[in-house]
């Protein structure tokens, strides 16, 4: 059994109203799995549900239908209240460490909230753990009594990761972690979750638009498009052979910095609108595939069914008629 | 910190931007040299606190409360120093700009037509139809559909692509020779920021402007650009073409960005980031500014990489420039023993 089962998770919001309203399917019949000490990446664009389907894993937004199941318990639908005793296994980093740090408390207060709300008393009391913590994100255990303005930004994400991994969770939602950081700081901070990791064996999710990033910190990957999944793979398969044509347009669009061979690439006409085609495949519109590869009546199954993911392998599976 | 190049449309020679604040005066340029050559995309690339944006605005003269001193010069007029009224007159028609944000640089309230056709007004001092023309032409110009209704648009109803789009169409609408685009693609999805960088490179071909790409990304620089700057701590760190600068790096600085990029086409173990963070901009160390973070300062002899401030000099190619105490030959070893075969 895994550790996170998410089956046919859904999120509408409705935006506008009368003649304006418009429903919008954020997240539109999402499943996926991860396991124990394992890492999926999930991967995709502004606007294609992946950010608002870690909300939902940890609560955060409320699902409009689908199931979470967490070590064996369903997490949709239940009371915060009734939630409360699965959080000290179910945590959850910030993009943005600035807005998810109380600025008004020390980052002592900030790191002993989780043995507090938990009813935790760790083995030679809490100010040593707070300490014990900060050491191990690679702070100094004598700036507790310091305020997350005191810190630079690098510095405030590893206060974020202290208090998610205070109580030993056996799940991390990282959502965007290092996408607010420079290169220099995000590298230090990816090795700091790959250490954690192999310490305390916790599984990640790991939400992030960038591809490389998700690569190297991933076992397997989710790609999403519109709220959709296109793609899931193990790792190695993924980057290696990407099977639907989103994920393999996404791969072409990353700039490398290597020896520039060849400049002109392949470009992806257009940019994914927010609600989509009525119908069919929601990549349509800018699919190469579709708008050069196919016949009349290969196009029409575009436009009039929504592909489904079908594995390609036992380790590869892809949302697209034509692969 | 480059040779004399008299085809030149700008030279930046030891420019300055001080701010001084109630801690002290922080350094966000220290000592910039560059050049830009008619049609040239020049990379500018460096983290957080680099004084990349910095250096930006002052050829646009934009700083207000800094102290800026040095050489700017466009063709052969010294813009530091220059009557504000000289300074908007070069602005949009000669010099223009586009920022990381195009709704925080498009007015709310006017169509994008109106935004776009003013700058074309003001400068050319032409009637409304022929501005009108213009707008739409450079509308289509940057891939636009159905650009004469989208003349009529507001901003909030375009996407953050089409904005850019826009951005880029109102800079270059009076034909300017030099374009700075700060962070132009930062905001975009990668996809969407594939196809403006090929806009930025398609156009400045056509119309033989110049360019200056202000990043943080190494990989745009290296799919975009022709030279590349490589700044830290308010200076100028390496200056190399493109190829240069990926085939042989000349500083441990620039090992250390590259080391610490995840791949997309490998697994790596770990990363190798650099230790510690950038110095204070107000309390700069004495020597070479990367000198604490440098793993390899400890390797030249007499300290000087803590007490001297190294000068850019040639290195491995003529047209290279490193500041960096550490023997060429010595840092051409390190790079092919150490450093490559790790990246």
């Amino acid at each position: 059994m895994s550790l996170l089962e998410v089956r046919d998770l859904r999120k509408t919001f409705v935006r506008g109203h009368g003649r304006r309203r418009r429903v919008v399917n954020a997240v539109d019949g999402v499943s996926f799995e991860v396991g124990a000490g394992e890492t999926l990446g999930l991967v995709g664009e502004s606007g294609c549900g992946k950010s608002t389907t870690a909300g939902m894993v940890v609560r955060l937004i409320e699902p409009t239908s689908g199931q979470i199941s967490f070590a064996g318990t369903e997490l949709a639908g239940r009371s915060e209240r009734s939630l409360r005793p699965l959080r000290r296994e179910l945590q959850m980093v910030f993009q943005d460490p600035q807005s998810s740090l109380n600025p008004r408390q020390t980052v002592g207060t900030i790191l002993s909230a989780p043995f507090q709300i938990q009813g935790v008393q760790p083995d030679g009391g809490v100010l040593p753990e707070v300490r014990r913590l900060l050491e191990r994100v690679g702070l100094n255990p004598e700036h507790y009594n310091r305020y997350p303005h005191q810190f630079s930004g690098g510095q405030r994400q590893r206060i974020g990761i202290a208090r998610a991994i205070a109580l030993r969770p056996k799940l991390v939602v990282c959502d965007e972690p290092v996408s607010a950081l420079d290169v220099s700081v995000q590298a230090q901070v990816l090795n700091l979750l790959a250490g954690l990791q192999q310490e305390y064996g916790m599984a990640y999710l790991f939400v992030a638009h960038d591809l490389a990033v998700v690569r190297h910190l991933s076992d397997r990957v989710v790609v999403m498009y519109l709220g959709r999944v296109v793609e899931q793979a193990e790792r190695e398969e993924l980057y290696r052979s990407p099977a639907h044509p989103y994920t393999q347009a996404l791969m072409a669009a990353v700039p490398r910095p290597r020896v520039p061979e060849q400049r002109k690439k392949v470009l992806l006409r257009g940019d994914a609108a927010a609600d989509g085609p009525a119908g069919g495949c929601p990549f349509r519109p800018r699919c190469p595939r579709y708008a050069t590869e196919l016949g009349a009546a290969d196009q029409s199954r575009c436009t009039q069914e929504a592909p489904e993911l079908v594995p390609l392998s036992p380790r590869q599976s892809a949302a697209c008629h034509f692969v | 910190m480059s040779a004399e190049s008299p085809e030149a449309l700008l030279r930046v020679r030891d420019l300055r931007v001080h701010f001084p604040t109630p801690d002290g005066l922080v350094r966000s340029v220290d000592g910039l040299s560059f050049d830009v050559r008619p049609g040239e995309i020049l990379g500018v690339v460096g983290e957080s606190g680099s004084g990349k944006s910095m250096a930006g605005k002052a050829i646009l003269g934009l700083h207000e409360q800094a102290r800026t001193t040095g050489e700017i010069w466009y063709g052969d007029q010294q813009l530091v120093g220059a009557a504000d009224e000289e300074l908007r007159r070069l602005r949009g028609a000669k010099i223009a700009m586009i920022f990381q944000d195009p709704l925080s640089s498009l007015h709310p309230y006017f169509t994008i037509g109106a935004q776009l056709s003013e700058a074309y007004r003001v400068h050319r001092r032409t009637g409304a139809k022929a501005a009108r023309a213009r707008a739409v032409e450079m509308l289509s110009r940057v891939g636009i559909p159905a650009a004469a209704r989208a003349y009529g648009a507001y901003p909030h109803e375009f996407s953050g692509g089409m904005r850019q789009r826009a951005m880029i169409a109102m800079a270059l609408i009076c034909d300017p020779g030099l374009l700075i685009a700060d962070e132009p693609t930062t905001a975009l999805d990668v996809t969407v920021q594939a196809q403006i960088l090929q806009l930025i490179r398609d156009l400045s071909e056509e119309s033989g402007s110049a360019v200056v790409l202000i990043t943080h990304d190494l990989g745009v620089v290296a799919e975009t650009c022709d030279r590349v700057v490589v700044m830290y701590a308010g200076r100028c760190i390496e200056q190399a073409p493109v190829a240069g600068l990926f085939e042989r790096p000349m500083t441990p600085y620039t090992w250390g960005l590259l080391g610490s990029i995840p791949r997309l086409d490998a697994t790596l173990g770990r990363l190798e980031p650099i230790t510690g963070q950038p110095p204070s901009l107000i309390d700069l160390p004495a020597g070479c500014s990367f000198a604490p973070r440098c793993g390899f300062a400890s390797r030249v002899p007499d300290h000087r990489c803590t007490t001297e401030l190294p000068e850019p000099l040639v290195a491995g190619a003529p047209d290279h420039l490193a500041r960096c105490h550490l023997p060429v030959e010595d840092r051409q070893h390190i790079w092919h023993t150490q450093i490559a075969p790790a990246l």
